[in-house]
């Protein structure tokens, strides 16, 4: 066609375009008139046009992406068939679905028929896949149950994964539907697909894709559930990884019209969703109409999450009134008023059958959920496991592990012998318990370094293990043998170490180690790329846990989303850890599988959660946890195989109040772990303010098993006030300077902080939560008389502070420090923020100067230190780094401060800072000193770890 | 395709426009592994006899190739117009290596439905529709480049129209009459 032509082409196919459709030929034949090639090129195109709508709107990328999805399927179905992998000789394709084809192949060893599934070529290069593939396969062969489809053999063959599994032939529900089906029928094909997810439930395995298509009925009426294609491991919503394609993957696969509200909503499933999906099963069954449809997929989403489907029995009176309870109960779009069981709905379900069976069947309404409240788990137990008898006795393998699982003794550690193992001053760490519980290595602090000692049980001498090492030895771990110990070391190259019980032959396994932890085959040592004695707060890079092959020395990563202090559990299963969550929380504990996998959440919570141990025989995961206020051990059961959470966490009921560092026995009657006492006490000495030194012996002024902290001398220098750290609160306590006369000026539940004397010495103020939340209040030393200043801080009100004049009050809110008047009221105040330093840092006041002129604080914030901001010429100044605690002393020029065993004064004129006193071992909590100078007080903190045991075998 | 590849395809087309020849070597097994993990895709959906229709299920978004935003706003009509260029000297080639087994035996093993839906698809021939649009450069260069930007390139009208300085209701027409044309051209063949 030449260039003139196509122009004019062109300009008539717009104008004709433009026209109504019914007009266009008309238009053409007329503005063409005489010009035949026109004429026929622009009507060619205008019926062209009309019918390629739907033409290239694909992308290019689609439509080779799609080609070749379409090749490899067809390639594989025809290059397989007569083909022989492994045992199977290929007959020929069932068909293929989201995870590949299935073939009908004869087992030539057995001369069986099987259904062969395999798993594409090309897809094996996708590691994802292909760990998925696996998962599925050993999920579906730990299942052994006779309405599910069994598993003979799960394997790989020529480059080819396969699952070798029983061939069932029979009609698929839905075809039987269209023929229509008794209600007696229908009620036994639910149950028997209710008793099949009961079963798969119970290994963690959610179907997912319940409906007409995936039911198999046998022409002898036993059911066969198919195609647990979509069944993924049961879990809590990933901590770390929210695997969100999966499970928008997993929402549109399943077919529509059977999905639960949660599943077209998008969020995560649990078991439940396989239970509304058998309800709409049912329901189609018995009014042969789908519960929820629409002609489009919006309005069938519409009606799932929101309509409320008629009732049964509105479309046949003669249904038992029993029925529509039922499909209301499975129906229920709430999934916490759902069946929260299998096990229940197919209860329900055989009680119906049985009352139509024997002919009491009637409309008597309430009957199943009168029944349902009064049966209780193990009534459901016996239940359950009677059919499974009764139905066939081959399934007495699933039978023995139920009941193994749920009739574990959990040991009552109520009735242990406690012991103290150690009473060495000072720290005992990390004890673990050889695995026949007669002996125990631990970590103890000489000299300044830690070392590992071995101590028989009973026995009072330890044996040092690693002599002449001037690293740290640390968190040793028994070898499931008890011939060996992995532990840490800080020894050039830093890392893991294996030792023979007796500290011969050290050597190093992995470099950068922490917390190692064997595998029950004690070939593999888990450990963490981080420490940590206790849970807390990390703002440092995530921990990773990483497997290394003792033998070959190989490694492998197993998760690098936070995970510290690994177990591994007794059965080799999985891995449970504990990491430092993203947005709440400050420790919760995860499982993964010790294959790699996806980790499942045990605790998610607002506590501390740490130090997961796995019981001996598997059936609990103990953990530290301070969720009662203190920190000490709870238990969870669980399931070991899977990591599914079986219940709610118990208290492990111990003495003390500061327990950690868990360790078992074998025999699961003897438990290790580390008490451990804080307390402090303040303690002075005389200081010389012209010569600036401490003058003679320092000593106590309380000494006690009470923590106190912050204790401030009063103006008049006769008495300390500090708060005291109680149980579950914080309280208000008055001393006098010779440590006589203790008296509580607040005890209550609330907690009461920072108190600070006024200038005259009658009133403190202080920050409590006693007002619901964190506000800023005075009480009256003589009468005890409360008065609130603050309401409705934004943040926490706290760090108040008295100026010199006793007229104003600083305090913190906000990250602000702001003044106030002492004595307005709330209602007439109107807070003076003090300015803020520049760029990310933050100023907190200690300490206001004796001229009133001055505040002494610490910089937080991208630059840490002292220093203090001038009132009257508005500036900051910084004057050492890194340290705490800035007072003043009385000529408001000078400075003490103190770091975590040493007292320091500096002069903000002179600049300069020297050492004033050294508490050697002791940790100072903080300082001050009297108003006449002569005084340096501080807190000491001493913290006492030592090794108990509980005793279960007397 | 995660954000990260994404940003390499995007960098690699970027040299490669700037005159770095040695990008395209890079580039074309990025896009073939592209291709294979959205052919995945595909199956992993596909359940028996419904193989085109549950494709739609596809967010469109794993199928731009390209970082629109990424690239600087003085060369974007520029690398576009390479990029697609780019990707349909891939996608073509790639077209013309595919195994031609399946063609002929595709009838018998696959539903009518689906049969139906493939052979309906005249799009689905990338050789054909690549020999198509160079007829059409040689009447009607702009309508090419609008196709080869559309449908090669994956550009949305907007972008087409920004690339080619033109307005969108202009991008639409041109689009819909080349659509026509090619559409009659592999309906002949």
């Amino acid at each position: 066609m030449d260039a003139d032509l196509w122009k004019q082409v062109d300009a008539l196919l717009d104008a004709a375009l433009d026209m109504p459709e019914h007009e266009r030929e008309q238009f053409v034949a007329r503005a063409a008139a005489g010009n035949p090639a026109l004429q026929g090129e622009v009507l060619s195109l205008l019926r062209a046009e009309s019918q390629a709508s739907q033409f290239m709107e694909r992308s290019a990328m689609k439509v080779a992406a799609q080609g070749l999805a379409q090749d490899s399927q067809l390639t594989a179905h025809h290059s397989l068939i007569g083909k022989k992998i492994g045992d199977y000789t290929i007959e020929s394709l069932l068909g293929w679905g989201g995870m590949g084809e299935v073939y009908l192949a004869l087992d030539v060893k057995l001369d069986r028929r099987v259904a062969l599934k395999i798993l594409p070529r090309h897809f094996v290069a996708e590691a994802e896949r292909a760990a998925r593939f696996k998962r599925e396969a050993l999920a579906l062969s730990a299942l052994n149950h006779p309405n599910l489809v069994t598993v003979y053999e799960v394997g790989k063959a020529g480059g080819l994964h396969y699952i070798a599994m029983e061939f069932v032939e029979g009609q698929l529900l839905r075809s039987m539907m269209r023929d229509g089906l008794k209600l007696k029928n229908s009620l036994s094909i639910a149950g028997q697909v209710a008793e099949a997810l009961t079963a798969a439930h119970r290994q963690g395995i959610i179907h997912r894709d319940i409906k007409p298509d995936n039911i198999m009925v046998r022409p002898d009426a036993y059911v066969k559930l198919l195609d647990f294609g979509l069944a993924k491991l049961t879990e809590a919503r990933a901590p770390l990884e929210a695997d969100a394609a999966q499970t928008q993957a997993g929402a549109a696969m399943g077919t529509l019209a059977y999905m639960s509200p949660e599943q077209a909503a998008g969020e995560a499933t649990d078991q439940r969703t396989d239970i509304w999906s058998l309800g709409v099963v049912l329901y189609e069954m018995v009014t042969r109409r789908k519960p929820f449809d629409g002609d489009d997929r919006r309005v069938t989403v519409n009606a799932i999450l929101s309509s409320q489907p008629d009732s049964a029995r509105s479309f046949d009176p003669t249904l038992p009134a029993e029925l529509d309870l039922i499909l209301d109960k499975a129906l229920e779009k709430d999934r916490d008023l759902r069946y929260q069981t299998a096990a229940d709905f197919r209860a329900d379900l055989r009680r119906l059958l049985r009352s139509l069976e024997s002919g009491t069947g009637s409309a008597r309404t309430g009957a199943i959920a009168k029944s349902t409240a009064l049966t209780t788990s193990r009534a459901r137990l016996a239940l359950s496991v009677a059919a499974v008898v009764a139905v066939l006795a081959a399934a007495s393998f699933v039978v023995w592990r139920f009941s193994q699982s749920r009739t574990a003794t959990a040991p009552d550690w109520t009735r242990a012998t406690h012991v103290q193992l150690t009473d060495q001053p000072g720290t005992e760490h990390f004890p673990t318990l050889a695995p026949d519980g007669e002996s125990f290595v631990y970590a103890s602090r000489v000299k300044g370094n830690w070392e590992l000692f071995l101590q028989r049980v009973g026995g009072k001498n330890a044996t040092l293990l690693t002599p002449d090492t001037p690293s740290d030895e640390s968190q040793p771990a028994f070898s499931p043998d008890g011939d060996r110990i992995a532990f840490r070391s800080t020894r050039e190259p830093a890392g893991i170490y294996v030792m023979e019980a007796t500290g011969e032959n050290v050597r190093l396994v992995a470099v950068g180690g922490h917390h190692p932890s064997w595998s029950p085959d004690g070939k593999e040592i888990a450990y963490s790329t981080v420490g940590r004695d206790m849970p807390n707060v990390r703002t440092t890079i995530p921990s990773a846990i990483w497997i290394v092959n003792l033998e070959t020395g190989a490694k492998r990563l197993l998760t690098q989303s936070d995970a510290l202090q690994p177990s591994w559990s007794p059965q080799g299963h999985r891995i449970a850890y504990w990491f430092m969550p993203r947005n709440m929380g400050r420790g919760d504990i995860a499982t993964i599988p010790s294959g790699g996998g996806e980790p499942v959440v045990v605790t998610r919570d607002a506590s501390r959660n740490w130090n997961p141990v796995w019981s001996p025989d598997g059936h609990f995961l103990y953990f530290a946890s301070d969720r009662s206020g203190n920190m000490s051990f709870w238990r969870v059961a669980i399931e070991e195989e899977t990591g599914r959470v079986l219940g709610e966490p118990e208290a492990v009921v111990l003495p003390s109040t500061f327990n950690r560092h868990l360790s078992f026995s074998r025999d699961g009657l003897r438990m290790l772990y580390v008490q451990t006492n804080q307390r402090s006490n303040i303690r002075a000495v005389a200081f010389d303010p012209k010569g600036e030194k401490a003058v003679g012996q320092p000593f106590w002024v309380t000494r006690g098993d009470r923590q106190i902290s912050r204790p401030e001398l009063s103006p008049d220098g006769r008495q300390f006030v500090m708060r005291v750290q109680r149980r579950s609160q914080d309280d208000i306590a008055i001393v006098n300077r010779d440590g006589t006369n203790w008296r509580d000026v607040t005890n209550d539940k609330f907690f009461d902080r920072y108190p600070r004397w006024s200038p005259d010495g009658k009133r403190i103020v202080f920050t409590s939560d006693r007002g619901g939340s964190y506000e800023i209040w005075t009480l009256n030393v003589e009468d005890t008389n409360m008065r609130q200043l603050t309401f409705g801080s934004e943040s926490s009100a706290s760090l108040p502070l008295w100026s010199p004049d006793g007229k104003q009050i600083l305090y913190r809110s906000n990250m602000v420090n702001a003044l106030i008047d002492v004595d307005k009221n709330w209602a007439e105040q109107t807070p003076q923020p003090l300015p803020r330093p520049e760029g990310e840092k933050h100023f907190v006041a200690w300490d206001w100067s004796p001229d009133g002129k001055k505040l002494a604080g610490t910089f937080s914030g991208d630059q840490l230190g002292i220093g203090y901001f001038s009132l009257t010429d508005r500036r900051f100044e910084k004057l050492a780094d890194a340290e705490r605690y800035p007072m003043w002393l009385s000529d408001s020029r000078r400075l003490i401060f103190a770091t975590e065993s040493r007292v320091y004064i500096a002069d903000i004129f002179t600049k300069r800072v020297r050492e004033v006193f050294n508490t050697g071992e002791e940790q100072i909590g903080s300082i001050g000193i009297s108003n006449d100078d002569r005084l340096l007080y501080f807190s000491i903190q001493e913290s006492e770890s030592d090794i108990w045991l509980l005793d279960l075998r007397r | 395709m995660d954000a990260h590849g994404s940003h390499e395809l995007t960098e690699l087309l970027v040299a490669w426009s700037d005159g770095d020849e040695a990008a395209l070597d890079r580039l074309a097994p990025l896009v073939h592994a592209e291709l294979h993990r959205l052919a995945s895709h595909y199956m992993r959906r596909e359940r028996g006899d419904h193989l085109m229709q549950t494709s739609a299920l596809i967010n469109e978004a794993y199928l731009r190739l390209i970082d629109w935003k990424a690239v600087r706003w003085q060369n974007r009509a520029h690398f576009f117009g390479v990029a697609a260029q780019m990707m349909r000297r891939i996608l073509v080639d790639f077209a013309r290596q595919r195994p031609r087994v399946g063609k002929d035996v595709e009838a018998r093993h696959i539903s009518l439905e689906q049969a139906m839906a493939v052979t309906d698809e005249k799009d689905s021939d990338l050789l054909a529709l690549d020999e198509a649009l160079k007829d059409l450069a040689r009447i009607d260069e702009r309508k090419s480049r609008i196709v080869e930007l559309r449908f090669f390139g994956g550009l949305s009208v907007e972008e087409t129209a920004e690339v080619m300085q033109v307005a969108p209701i202009t991008v639409t027409r041109e689009w819909n009459k080349a659509k026509a044309w090619l559409y009659r051209e592999l309906s002949r063949s």
